[in-house]
């Protein structure tokens, strides 16, 4: 890294977005991640090689690369990655963690991501539509397709969709009727239970990226933890 | 990750394997048993939320499988001495779609980069199977719902490339795939001004029909999209 008159430069021409930088690294929401089920992602071993960008179903509508997610995670810009359309245009089709030469697990990053950011109550359709999913699921324990639609779209959404639907029943492909599984009430008991399970802590939406002092002392065990994943993770 | 686990459970006290006949679900139970099989912390979570149903399982030996592995990997032979109806002069693109082989360390029992047993299954049946580049594309199912432009654009690929390979009908292995590709093929047809008239049909038809299975017993008549031309080609 060169620094002339204050502007930053980088050698090999690197863009500074692309740039992985120990010192910019803030562990709290690397931690945040993993915690929510980004366990075998080893985000500190991520390279910002973009393969994973390159691959990408819908990297063209996305305002944010999976490769700079990542770094965000890294540096733990929050505000950049909640702020993003990259989080609800994933269609969660696995084919960054496949390539992913150091093992990060894209995907897993954007799925804890997620469910961070549902966590802080953000809302917008596709969330919205989770949650009916679930709510629906969580009644009887299994799928109703009709209610699912009512509840997401209104009855407006069942006309829209009531053609469709009556040329399936006819093939009896779905049925007018709800089914549920044995014991719905206990089931959804637990699923209500474990909701309310303990939650690791929400990140801090005014979150510092840009302070190098602690973070990179903070970050060690993390950063251990990680490395430690690359290798269990790098027959990948 | 209960939810699935859920099922996994079900199985696990039958002592029997979880056959899944949906890539989501098969993903998601994999995912699930993988956790329950490898993971203490993640073992003890669930299992609470487990036993909160009425379900205690202490420990896990099954396997999460799909029908496209059972069928080329366990069947196979059964199948080869039992094709009646040879599908001369069909041709097919296979569709695997995301999660039947992704991600590697949760399926692994074929490439996920340009996986061949579904097109082995159906050059056993006697098909041609036409080389198709967008066998492990997204079709865009997750996003269907709130993204819909995005998702179309995306099984509008799809579609695009099978019939432009001049395929007679796509086989996959996932109901979601076909919600996209079959249910919304109209809707695409409608935006995009084309048309493709092109049936999917899931594989265990196509072995159907090859076993000399009649097409009505197969539900090929419950059809969105007509089978009818696929049909006549078979005769
Ligand atoms: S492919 Fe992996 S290492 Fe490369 S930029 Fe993406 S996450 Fe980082
Ligand atoms: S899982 Fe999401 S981020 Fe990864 S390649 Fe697919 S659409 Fe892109």
């Amino acid at each position: 890294m060169v620094t002339t008159k204050g502007k930053r430069k980088f050698v090999f021409g690197l863009k500074q977005d692309r740039l992985a930088d120990g010192d910019k690294m803030n562990s709290q929401l690397v931690k945040q991640v993993v915690a929510e089920g980004g366990k075998g992602a080893a985000i500190a071993a991520c390279m910002q090689c973009g393969t994973c960008s390159g691959g990408c179903t819908n990297v063209d509508s996305m305002d944010l690369t999976p490769r700079s997610l990542v770094l965000m995670v890294q540096r733990g810009d929050w505000e950049k990655v909640i702020k993003s359309n990259t989080l609800w245009l994933c269609s969660s089709c696995y084919i960054c963690t496949t390539r992913c030469p150091r093992g990060v697990r894209p995907s897993d990053v954007m799925e804890a991501v997620k469910a961070i950011a549902i966590r802080q109550g953000i809302e917008n359709d596709a969330t919205r539509f989770h949650k009916v999913f679930v709510e629906v699921v969580q009644k009887r324990g299994i799928l109703f397709e009709p209610e699912l639609i009512h509840k997401y779209a209104g009855l407006e959404g069942v006309l829209k969709q009531a053609p469709l639907g009556i040329q399936l029943a006819l093939r009896g492909k779905i049925s007018p009727f709800p089914e549920t599984v044995k014991n719905p009430l206990k089931f959804s008991q637990a699923i209500e239970k474990a909701k309310s399970c303990p939650q690791p802590q929400q990140p801090q939406p005014q979150s510092q990226p840009d302070t190098p002092t602690i973070p990179v002392v903070a970050s060690t065990p993390a950063q251990k933890n990680s490395t430690s994943q690359l290798v269990s993770s790098s027959r990948n | 990750m209960a939810m699935a686990a859920r099922n996994v459970a079900l199985a696990q006290k039958q002592n029997l394997d979880l056959l899944a006949s949906c890539s989501g679900c098969y993903n998601k139970s994999a995912r699930a048993l993988k956790a329950l099989q490898e993971d203490k912390e993640e073992f003890e979570r669930i299992s609470a939320i487990l036993s909160e149903m009425g379900l205690d399982v202490s420990a896990y030996n099954i396997r999460v499988r799909n029908v496209v592995d059972v069928l080329a990997n366990e069947l196979w032979d059964t199948l080869t001495s039992r094709i009646r109806k040879p599908l001369k002069g069909v041709k097919v693109a296979c569709y695997y779609g995301c999660l039947l082989t992704r991600p590697v360390d949760i399926t692994g029992w074929d490439s996920p980069v340009f996986p061949i047993s579904m097109d082995n299954l159906c050059r056993l049946c006697g098909a041609e199977v036409v080389d198709f580049r967008g066998k492990t594309k997204c079709c865009g199912g997750p996003i269907l719902i709130s993204q819909e432009e995005i998702a179309l654009q995306l099984t509008k690929q799809i579609l695009d490339e099978a019939k432009e390979k001049g395929a007679d009908c796509i086989v996959l292995a996932c109901p979601l795939c076909d919600t996209n590709l079959e249910l919304r093929q109209a809707d695409i047809e409608k935006k995009y001004n084309t048309n493709y008239n092109l049936p999917i049909v899931y594989i265990t038809e196509i072995v159907g029909l090859a076993l000399g299975l009649s097409p009505r017993k197969l539900g090929m008549d419950k059809h969105i999209v007509s089978t009818k031309p696929l049909l006549a080609k078979i005769r």
